[in-house]
C-alpha cells in the first residue's frame, strides 16, 4: 500500500462533477454574450416596426359597470369615392373568460366627413358590430362591460396619427425605400450625365478586362495625348468648387475621374507599346503596360458597384437622405441632415487625422532614436488611447470653439467638431498604423538600403507600400469607431434638432453653424417622449450601425485585395 | 549511405520482448496517426518494473510520441488518434473509457524544459497531492520534505519553501519537477529528455537522481544523449521512423547490437 | 533635455513635427482642463473669501505651505549634499561648523517660534531645518554618508508632502477641500446674479464620483464573471463550432456605439429594473420606490459594452501562458477545471487583473450610455434605484444646455473633466504597468 493512499481520499465523482459543471458554466458564460447581443438587436429592430392603437380596456367593477375606451382618427382611410386609400384599419379585441379566450376584429372605415360617430359595445355575448364608419378626427368609443381586461391591438392600416396618404402603416418599417430606374421619371440633364459617367465606367473596367482589338485601334490613333486626357480628368472636379455637392454629383464627379484616369493610363500604355513596336493584340503584355493598374480597377469596380444603387437603380431612402426631423409628424422624420453631418465632420477629421498620424507613425517607427523624447511621445500616444472622449469634446470645446484664453474660436461648428475629432481619432491611427510598419519584415528595409537609397526613399518606396494595406485598415476600422462617437460632439456644441443642410466651412464663412451627427440624433429622439420618437431613434441606430459595418467591410474588402496582392 | 537506402532497410517492429523480472507496462502493438500521417507502427516493447528503460532514436522517430501515449498526454492533440494497447497491470490505458485521471496519478511525467508552477516551492509539491487527497498540514509537510529529499533538492530549499518556483536555477527547477511528480508515488515516470535543457552539471545532478528513483519508481526516459542512455538505463529501445527497431538490454545495445541500422545508430553514422 | 537631432532631409522634418504634434495635443489637454480648472477654484475660493489676507496665511502660504516648503528644501539639500561630493567641500567650513553653543541657540529659537506659530508641522519644520544644516555639516566630509540615513531623508519627504496636501487641501480652503470632500453638488442654486457665485451653490464632487463608482464596479460585477468566463472558455476549452459563434458575437458586441446601448437601457433595460426595484420596494429592502433611471440601469449595460474588453484581453492573457503549465498539471492527474483554476488563472492574473482595470477605465468614462440611463440628478445616495448622476453625464448635462464661457457652470465641467481625466489616467497607467510587466515575464 502506498503511503500516500493512506491520506484521505478526495471523492472522485465529486471532482468529475465539478468537471462537467465547470465546462458547463464557462459554456454558459459564453453563451450570454450572444444573449446579450440577441436581446440588444431585438430591442432595436423592433420599435422599427410601426405598431398601431394598442391598449387595454380596463375591467368593469362594480363602481365602474362600464369601462370605455377612446378611439380616433387623425385623416381618412378612404377617398371622396369612398375608395381605400391604402389598407384597411383593423382592430382586434381580445380578453378571456370563464369559456376560454375570445378574439374579435373589426374593420374601421374613417370617412372625410367630422363628426360622425359609431361606438362600439362589448358585453358578454361579444361585440355587436364587425364594422364601424367614423369621421376623421372625431372621437368614438369601445364600451366593455366584461369584468375581464380586454386588449386592443391594431393589426393593420394606418396609425390613428397618420397623415394624409396613410402613412404610416401599422407593422412596417420605419425606413422606407424605393428602388426604381432613372428613367422613370423623366430625365433631366443631371441626370443624364449621371448616366454617362456610369457607362463610362463600365466601359473602361470593361476595356482593361477585356481589351479587344476593336477598341485598342481607335484608343491607340489618341495615345499621343495621354498626357492632356490625364489633365482633362481633373476637370470635373471643378464642378465641386461650382456647384453644390450632392451625392449624385458626387458618384458624376468621381466615376468621370476615375474613367478618364483609366483611359488615360491605358493610352499612354499603348503609347509606349507602340514606341517599343510591341503588338498591341497581346493582352498580357497590355496589362502590363498599364501603370497602376490594379489600383486603378479597385478603385474602378468599388464606385461602379457603390453608383449602381443611385445612378441606374436610384436607390432611394428618404429617411438618410431627404427628411429632416418633422416635430409633427415623428414618422415622417428622417436624418438627413445628421447623415450629411457625419459625413463631414468625418471628412474634415480624416484630412485633419491622417497625414498628421501615419507621419507620427512613421517617425516613430522609422526615424526616431530611442530617446527619452520618443519615449515619452510613444507613452503619451498609449495613454491617450485611453482616454474618455469626453475629455477630448473639452480639449475640443476651450481650443476650438472658444474665443478667448488659448481658443481659436471656431465656434460650435463642423469645422470645430472635425478637428476634435481628429485629435481624438489621432493615437488611435497612429497605433494601428505603427503595428502595420511594425510588421514589414526587416529584409525590405535592408535591401532598399543595401542599394543605397536614403532613409526617406526606403520609407517611401519600399515600407509604406508594404505596410499600406495594414495601414488602411487600421485607419478605416479608426474612423468607423470615430463614428459612433457621440460625447465629444456634444460637448462641442452638436445640435438634437437641425433643419436644414449642414455648412461644412460655415465656421470660416460665417455662415450657419448648427451642425448634427447621426449618434446626436439618437441621443436627442431617446431623449424625446412618446415611443414614435423612440421608434425614429431605433431606426437612426440601425442607420448608424449600417455606416459602420460598411465601413467595415470596406476594410475588410482591402485588407483582403492588399493581402492577395501581397501573397501573389 | 543515403536517407533513401536506409528506409529500405528497416527491419519491422521488433517483437523480441525478454525482459529480467515483471514489466510494469505492457506496450503492444500500438499504431499511432496525426490526422492521415502515421507516426507509429506496429510498436510493442514491456518496461520493467523498478528499471530504467530509455528510448533512443534520431530527431522525429516517434521516442516523445511514445512516451506522451504512455499516459494519455496525446489526448490532448485533438487529430492524434492510435490503435493497439497499453496496459499496467489491472488497467487497460488505451481504452476508449480509461479514467484519465488515475492513469495520470499513477504514471507521472517530467518534461523537456522545466515548467514549475508559478507558486511557491511548498506549493508546487503539494499540488498534486491536494488533488488527490486531503492531506492534514502536518501530512502535508512531511510529504513534501521527503519528496524534496527524494529528489535531491530538499538541502538547497529547505529554508525558502515559501519563494516562488521559477525563482530557482533550471536544474533545481527540473529537480523541483521531479520532487512535484513523485509526491503523488506514481509507478512509473516517464521523462521526455529531461536534461536538454540543462547545463552538465544540473545533468549529471538528473542522471544521479535517477539512478536513485529506479528503486522505487519504474522510469522511462526518452533522450537525445547516447552516452545518458549507456550510463542511466537497464533497457534500451532503438526507434526510427516510427518503428521500434531494437529493444534490448543496455550492454547488449550498445556494445553488439543485433540490427545494423542500430549499429549505424550507434556508431554515429546518422541521427 | 533638448535632444539634439539632426534632420536628414526634408521629409524627417515633417516628420519629426508629427510626432512632436502629440506631445501639444497632450499638453494641449492638460493645459486646457487645469487652466479652466485653476480659473474654477480662484473662483470659488474668491467668493468665499477665503483669499482675505490675517494672520493666518492662506493657501499656499499658509503656515502648512511653509511647513512643506521648508521640509522640502531640507530634503532637496540632503540628495544635493549626496549626489555631489563637489558640493561638500565647497561649503565654507566657517558656516557649518558651529559651536555647539550656537546650534543651541539655534533650537531655542525655533522652540519659541514653535510655540508662536501654534501649527504643529511648522514648528517640526523648524526644528528640522536646524537638524538637517547640523547634519549636513557633520557628515559632509563623512564619505560613508551615501549609505545612511536614508530614513531620515523619507521621513523629510512625507512631511513635505503631507504638509504640501494639507496646504491646499484645507487652507487654500473650500476650494478644493470643498471639492474633494463633500458631496453636495449644486453648482447652479439660486443666485440673484448668474454669473457669480453666491452662498447657494456647492461644488462637492462625491456626490458625483460615487455615483459614477457604482455604476463602474456594477458594471464591473457583470463584466467580470461573464468576461473572465468566456475567456477561459475560448482559450481551454475550445470547441470550434462554439468559438466561431462566441468570437464574433464579442467583436459585434464591442462594436456597437454608445448611444445604441443608451436606447437599449432607456428603453429595455429600464423597465426591468423598474419591476425588480418595484418588488424590492414591497419587501421592504429599499426605502423609496425605484425610477425608471438609475444606476443599476448604467451598470448593467456599460457591463455589457466592457465585456467584450475583459474577454479579449484575458484570453491573450491565458494565450500568453506556456502550454507547458498546463501539460504540466495535467499530467499530474489533474482535471481541466483543476488545472484552469489551480494554474492557468494564476499564471494569467496579472494580465487577467491589468485587462480589468483597463475595463474600469472605460466605463469609468462612459458618457452617452449612462446619460441616458442614469440620469441627471446629481444626489449622494445610496439607494440604488433612484435616479443620479455620473461625472460625465453632468458634463454632457450642463453642455447641452446654455453654457456662457466665464461662467461659473462653464467652468466647473472643466474641474469634473480634470478629475476625470487623472482618475482615467492613473487607471491606464496602472493597467499599462502590470500589463507589460506580464508580458516581460511570458
Amino acid at each position: 500500500m502506498k503511503e500516500i493512499d493512506k491520506l484521505p481520499v478526495r471523492n472522485r465523482k465529486g471532482r468529475e462533477f465539478i468537471e462537467k459543471v465547470g465546462s458547463g458554466g464557462l459554456a454558459l458564460t459564453s453563451i450570454i454574450g450572444l444573449v446579450f447581443l440577441l436581446i440588444l438587436v431585438y430591442q432595436i429592430a423592433k420599435p422599427t416596426i410601426i405598431d398601431g392603437e394598442e391598449g387595454e380596456i380596463v375591467a368593469a367593477t362594480e363602481f365602474l359597470p362600464i369601462s370605455d375606451y377612446i378611439l380616433k382618427w387623425d385623416n381618412p382611410s378612404v377617398d371622396e369615392d369612398g375608395n381605400l386609400i391604402s389598407e384597411p384599419i383593423i382592430i382586434q379585441l381580445a380578453w378571456d373568460d370563464e369559456n376560454g379566450s375570445h378574439e374579435h376584429e373589426i374593420e374601421i372605415t374613417v370617412i372625410p366627413q367630422r363628426n360622425v360617430k359609431e361606438n362600439i359595445q362589448l358585453n358578454e355575448n361579444g361585440v355587436d358590430t364587425n364594422e364601424v364608419t367614423v369621421g376623421k378626427k372625431t372621437k368614438f368609443f369601445i364600451y366593455s362591460t366584461l369584468s375581464t381586461p380586454v386588449s386592443v391591438h391594431q393589426i393593420s392600416g394606418p396609425t390613428p396619427a397618420a397623415n394624409e396618404t396613410g402613412y404610416p402603416q401599422v407593422n412596417t418599417f420605419v425606413i422606407q425605400s424605393d428602388v426604381s430606374t432613372v428613367f422613370s421619371n423623366g430625365i433631366s440633364i443631371e441626370e443624364s450625365m449621371a448616366i454617362i459617367s456610369w457607362c463610362l465606367l463600365m466601359v473602361m473596367i470593361l476595356v482593361y478586362i477585356f481589351p479587344n482589338e476593336k477598341i485598342i485601334q481607335p484608343i491607340a490613333s489618341i495615345s499621343k495625348n495621354h498626357q492632356i486626357i490625364r489633365w482633362i480628368s481633373l476637370v470635373p472636379f471643378l464642378f465641386f468648387i461650382l456647384y453644390e455637392i450632392t451625392v449624385i454629383r458626387f458618384f458624376i464627379v468621381l466615376n468621370c475621374f476615375i474613367g478618364l484616369r483609366m483611359l488615360a493610363n491605358l493610352s499612354e500604355g499603348i503609347f509606349r507599346l507602340s514606341n517599343q513596336m510591341k503588338p498591341l493584340n497581346d493582352r498580357i503584355l497590355l496589362k502590363h503596360s498599364i501603370v497602376n493598374r490594379d489600383g486603378l480597377m479597385l478603385w474602378a469596380k468599388l464606385f461602379f458597384l457603390v453608383s449602381t444603387f443611385f445612378i441606374p437603380l436610384n436607390v432611394h431612402i428618404p429617411f438618410l437622405t431627404e427628411r429632416y426631423q418633422d416635430i409633427f409628424q415623428p414618422y415622417s422624420s428622417g436624418i438627413r441632415s445628421a447623415f450629411y453631418g457625419t459625413f463631414w465632420v468625418m471628412g474634415i477629421a480624416m484630412v485633419m487625422a491622417i497625414p498628421v498620424s501615419i507621419g507620427a507613425a512613421i517617425y516613430l517607427e522609422e526615424y526616431a532614436k530611442p530617446t527619452r523624447l520618443t519615449k515619452l511621445i510613444q507613452a503619451l500616444i498609449t495613454n491617450l488611447a485611453g482616454v474618455p472622449s469626453i475629455v477630448f469634446g473639452l480639449f475640443g470645446l476651450a481650443i476650438f470653439v472658444r474665443e478667448g484664453g488659448f481658443g481659436l474660436g471656431f465656434g460650435p461648428s463642423i469645422f470645430a467638431a472635425g478637428l476634435t475629432m481628429g485629435v481624438m481619432a489621432m493615437p488611435i491611427i497612429v497605433l494601428a498604423a505603427q503595428e502595420a510598419l511594425r510588421s514589414v519584415p526587416r529584409s525590405i528595409r535592408e535591401s532598399a538600403y543595401g542599394i543605397g537609397c536614403t532613409r526617406w526613399q526606403v520609407t517611401k518606396d519600399h515600407v509604406l507600400p508594404s505596410a499600406m494595406p495594414g495601414m488602411m485598415t487600421g485607419t478605416i476600422l479608426a474612423m468607423s469607431r470615430i463614428v459612433g462617437e457621440a460625447a465629444p460632439l456634444l460637448v462641442v456644441g452638436a445640435f438634437g434638432a437641425v433643419l436644414f443642410d449642414p455648412e461644412p466651412f460655415a465656421a470660416l464663412t460665417d455662415g450657419n453653424i448648427n451642425f448634427t451627427v447621426i449618434p446626436i440624433q439618437i441621443y436627442a429622439w431617446t431623449a424625446e417622449p412618446g415611443h414614435e420618437w423612440h421608434a425614429m431613434a431605433a431606426a437612426a441606430s440601425i442607420a448608424l450601425i449600417a455606416v459602420m459595418i460598411s465601413m467595415n467591410s470596406i476594410a475588410i474588402i482591402l485588407r483582403e485585395y492588399y493581402r492577395r496582392r501581397l501573397n501573389s | 549511405m543515403t536517407e533513401e537506402n536506409i528506409e529500405n532497410d528497416i527491419p519491422p517492429s521488433t517483437r523480441k520482448l525478454d525482459i529480467d523480472g515483471d514489466a510494469e507496462i505492457h506496450i503492444d502493438g500500438l499504431d499511432l496517426w496525426y490526422g492521415t500521417k502515421q507516426a507509429l507502427y506496429d510498436v510493442s516493447l514491456p518496461i520493467a518494473k523498478n528499471c530504467v528503460t530509455s528510448l533512443i532514436g534520431p530527431s522525429g522517430c516517434g521516442k516523445s510520441t511514445l512516451l506522451r501515449t504512455i499516459n494519455r498526454m496525446n489526448d490532448l492533440i485533438p487529430i492524434c488518434r492510435y490503435e493497439g494497447k497499453i496496459v499496467q497491470g489491472e488497467t487497460e490505458i488505451t481504452a476508449k473509457d480509461a479514467d484519465l485521471v488515475s492513469i495520470r496519478k499513477n504514471i507521472g511525467m517530467v518534461f523537456q524544459r522545466p515548467n514549475p508552477f508559478p507558486k511557491s516551492i511548498y506549493d508546487n509539491v503539494a499540488y498534486g497531492v491536494k488533488l488527490h487527497h486531503k492531506p492534514s498540514r502536518e501530512q502535508l509537510d512531511s510529504i513534501v520534505e521527503k519528496s524534496l529529499k527524494r529528489a535531491a533538492i530538499w538541502s538547497e530549499v529547505s529554508d525558502r519553501l515559501h519563494d516562488l518556483g521559477t525563482s530557482l536555477s533550471g536544474g533545481q527547477q527540473q529537480r523541483l519537477c521531479i520532487a512535484r511528480s513523485i509526491a503523488i508515488e506514481p509507478d512509473v515516470i516517464l521523462m521526455d529528455e529531461p536534461c536538454s535543457a540543462l547545463d552538465p552539471i544540473a545533468t549529471a545532478a538528473i542522471e544521479e537522481l535517477i539512478l536513485e528513483l529506479k528503486k522505487d519508481f519504474t522510469v522511462v526516459i526518452v533522450t537525445h544523449s547516447m552516452s545518458q542512455a549507456a550510463r542511466v538505463s537497464d533497457y534500451t529501445g532503438f526507434m526510427y521512423l516510427g518503428r521500434m527497431v531494437e529493444f534490448n538490454k543496455t550492454e547488449k545495445i550498445f556494445s553488439d547490437p543485433d540490427q545494423e541500422l542500430t549499429k549505424r545508430y550507434i556508431t554515429g553514422r546518422f541521427g | 533635455m533638448v535632444p539634439k537631432i539632426q534632420f536628414e532631409d526634408k521629409a524627417h522634418i515633417f516628420l519629426f513635427l508629427s510626432g512632436l504634434s502629440v506631445i501639444f495635443i497632450t499638453i494641449g489637454i492638460i493645459e486646457t482642463l487645469l487652466g479652466e480648472s485653476v480659473e474654477f477654484f480662484q473662483e470659488v475660493a474668491a467668493s468665499r473669501g477665503w483669499f482675505d489676507f490675517d494672520i493666518e496665511f492662506k493657501g499656499l502660504m499658509s503656515q502648512y505651505g511653509m511647513a512643506s516648503g521648508v521640509f522640502l528644501l531640507c530634503y532637496a539639500s540632503m540628495i544635493l549634499v549626496r549626489k555631489n561630493p563637489n558640493l561638500r567641500t565647497k561649503i565654507p567650513q566657517t558656516m557649518v561648523l558651529l559651536p555647539p553653543k550656537a546650534v543651541f541657540a539655534l533650537y531655542l529659537v525655533a522652540f519659541i517660534l514653535f510655540i508662536y506659530f501654534d501649527n504643529i508641522l511648522l514648528g517640526i519644520s523648524m526644528f528640522c531645518l536646524i537638524f538637517t544644516w547640523k547634519f549636513i555639516a557633520d557628515v559632509s566630509f563623512d564619505d560613508d554618508f551615501v549609505q545612511q540615513k536614508f530614513g531620515l531623508q523619507k521621513t523629510l519627504f512625507a512631511l513635505g508632502i503631507a504638509s504640501f496636501s494639507l496646504a491646499i487641501t484645507t487652507n487654500y480652503s473650500g476650494a478644493l477641500g470643498e471639492f474633494f470632500f463633500q458631496s453636495q453638488w449644486t453648482p447652479t442654486g439660486s443666485c440673484p446674479d448668474r454669473r457669480s457665485l453666491c452662498e447657494n451653490m456647492s461644488f462637492g464632487i462625491n456626490s458625483l464620483l460615487f455615483t459614477t463608482i457604482q455604476v463602474a464596479f456594477g458594471a464591473l460585477l457583470i463584466a467580470v464573471p461573464i468576461g473572465v468566463g468566456c475567456a477561459i472558455f475560448l482559450s481551454e476549452y475550445a470547441q470550434p463550432r462554439l468559438v466561431a459563434v462566441v468570437k464574433p458575437t464579442l467583436e459585434i458586441l464591442a462594436g456597437i456605439p454608445s448611444v445604441v446601448y443608451g436606447f437599449f437601457a432607456f428603453i429595455y433595460i429600464g423597465p426591468i429594473v423598474v419591476e425588480f426595484g418595484e418588488y424590492a420596494f414591497t419587501q421592504g429592502w429599499i426605502d423609496e420606490p425605484p425610477n425608471i433611471l438609475n444606476p443599476i440601469n448604467g451598470a448593467i449595460v456599460v457591463g455589457i459594452m466592457i465585456l467584450p474588453l475583459i474577454a479579449s484581453m484575458s484570453e491573450d492573457a491565458l494565450r500568453a501562458v506556456p502550454n507547458e503549465l498546463r501539460e504540466g498539471s495535467l499530467a499530474l492527474g489533474a482535471t481541466k477545471i483543476e488545472t484552469t483554476v489551480f494554474v492557468m488563472i494564476q499564471a494569467a492574473l496579472s494580465g487577467i487583473i491589468a485587462s480589468i482595470i483597463l475595463a474600469l477605465s472605460r466605463a469609468v468614462g462612459e458618457t452617452m450610455a449612462v446619460t441616458l440611463a442614469v440620469g441627471t440628478v446629481a444626489v449622494f445616495t445610496t439607494n440604488m434605484f433612484l435616479p443620479a448622476q455620473t461625472m460625465t453625464a453632468y458634463i454632457a448635462q450642463k453642455v447641452s444646455g446654455d453654457l456662457s464661457y466665464g461662467d461659473i457652470g462653464y467652468l466647473t465641467i472643466f474641474a469634473v473633466g480634470l478629475y476625470l481625466f487623472f482618475i482615467t489616467l492613473s487607471l491606464n497607467l496602472l493597467g499599462n504597468k502590470i500589463l507589460t510587466n506580464f508580458r516581460e515575464e511570458y
